[in-house]
């Protein structure tokens, strides 16, 4: 009897072991509240890298080129998913322009990516992932912090 | 020499042979597909003009049974008029939320009647108008987003079924809302969630030609559900396909669903920009676009088949136009 209760309390201390693992594996905070990673990345069945990776070319009206990266975001927030942030490809980026290369005066500071090509995209302010802040941004625009960020000589 | 003696010997040997044989045949017709330029599908021409300028971010395109072509032109919150060679008619409408007026509508349909059912998205309503843009009436508790009954978060899609009723994708409420014509509430369909009859942001709709099952992008869920009515007006869930990924028969931003007259399902993809085309399982038959470089369609949104002439309208969003094109495998 004394046997049994053993073998039964230790399968039940490794299932809650286990279990919390697995459990813990989950992403707690999937940033936006959509589908978890896979609003973004394909794990399985994509055709080449850890995002989507087959987007079309994309521009603005005025025909800025815009990376695939930006693209992403544009699938929802083209004012169908969510009406937030389609002024950006409708008006070529109305708060701050996109799909241009950072001039001489500006620094862009660790941890706010640039495209491939070395322009900026919507994950230059944005952090998709998880933020404390209002719209996902990496640094709170208080006081123009997140400006300052990277125009630090104001040009 | 010697596993030539093994094989004629070995019954299993033949049959292994015989079965791997089978299954590389099976994976390799399985990808076969028609190439783009087997779909049969040929451009007719683009609708992009409006009286004073251009189309802005279209988002929905339908042919009302008088034969003119109605864009929802969504930029410029109105409705553009063509005829059936594309030439421009008229258009009404404007922003804001009084009648007649609209807010960035992103779908609507047309009844027997030529009257116009918008879903009004930004204004959380209905708005049904005649087709020379007069305000009839509308529905959607006082115009304001909230999860009632008979009340709208973002209404994005709209259709109206061969049983006359109005089916509304209440995208923010993760649920379809079924009306009649009058607007009178009549049920709710699904929730939000990921199981079977359940939704995450709803976008498009359409009931199947001879059936009338209801057929719903189930766009952040990667999959197309299909409902069936019970004769009580209740509906079921019957079957649902599709899954995340760009491959064919996968899903990246599923906006839209149109059928043609042999079901086969249509489907806007507006970040894969295509067009892609499945059977009633969900296996892929064909695609239009698609392209990297220099793509077809940028931002594909609404799509539309005109079952009298077999035509298919195409929402271009990013061109400013929609694509018309002839099916042609059909009559």
């Amino acid at each position: 009897m004394k046997k049994w209760i053993v073998i039964l309390t230790l399968s039940m201390l490794l299932a809650i072991i286990l279990g919390g693992q697995v459990l813990a594996a989950q992403p707690k905070s999937i940033g936006h509240p959509l589908n978890g990673c896979s609003s973004c990345h394909v794990p399985h069945g994509a055709g080449g890298d850890r995002l989507w990776p087959f987007a079309p070319e994309l521009q603005t009206q005025k025909g800025t080129e815009l990376s695939s990266i930006t693209a992403l975001c544009y699938s929802c927030h083209d004012g169908t998913i969510t009406n937030k942030g389609k002024h950006f490809f409708e008006k070529d980026g109305s708060t701050h322009p996109i799909g241009i290369k950072p001039s001489e005066n500006v620094t862009i500071p660790e941890g706010f990516s640039l495209g491939a090509d070395g322009k900026v995209t919507c994950a230059t302010c944005h952090n998709p992932h998880s933020s404390s802040t209002e719209s996902y941004l990496r640094v709170s625009n208080k006081n123009g912090k997140l400006c300052l960020s990277c125009h630090q000589n104001k040009g | 020499m010697k596993f030539m003696e093994e094989l004629k010997r070995s019954s299993l040997l033949k049959g292994g042979i015989l079965g791997i044989s089978l299954l590389m045949i099976i994976l390799f017709s399985s990808s076969i597909v028609l190439a783009d330029d087997e779909a049969p599908v040929k451009h007719l021409f683009n609708l992009k003009k409006t009286e004073d300028g251009t189309l802005n971010y279209p988002a929905d395109v339908k042919v009302a049974p008088n034969g003119e072509i109605f864009v929802l032109d969504t930029g410029n919150n109105q409705i553009v008029v063509y005829d059936q060679e594309g030439n421009y008619l008229r258009q009404f409408g404007d922003g804001g939320d009084d009648e007649g007026e609209v807010e960035y509508p992103l779908s609507f349909a047309i009844n027997k009647k030529n009257q116009i059912y918008i879903a009004d998205t930004e204004n959380h309503r209905v708005e049904v108008l005649d087709k020379n843009g007069n305000y009839l009436f509308e529905f959607g508790i006082e115009g304001e987003e909230g999860d009632k009954e008979g009340q709208f978060n973002r209404p994005i899609g709209i259709t109206i079924g061969n049983d006359g009723l109005v089916y509304v994708s209440d995208l923010k409420n993760h649920r379809i809302q079924v009306f009649n014509q009058k607007g009178e509430f009549i049920t709710i369909i699904g929730e939000f969630g990921r199981r079977d009859g359940q939704f995450k942001y709803p976008v498009g709709l359409i009931t199947a030609p001879e059936s009338n099952d209801l057929y719903v992008v189930d766009t952040l869920n990667f999959r197309i559900q299909i409902f069936e009515e019970d004769g009580k007006k209740e509906w079921e869930f019957d079957d649902t396909f599709g899954r995340v990924g760009n491959r064919e028969g996968s899903f990246a931003r599923p906006k839209d669903i149109a059928i043609d007259e042999e079901e086969r399902i249509y489907v806007t993809d507006s970040f894969l920009g295509l067009v892609q085309v499945l059977d009633d399982d969900g296996e892929f038959l064909f695609k239009i676009g698609g392209e990297t470089k220099k793509p077809l369609f940028k931002q594909a949104l609404g799509i539309y088949i005109d079952d009298k002439t077999n035509r298919l309208y195409v929402a271009d969003r990013g061109n400013n136009q929609i694509q018309v094109y002839k099916i042609t495998d059909l009559k």
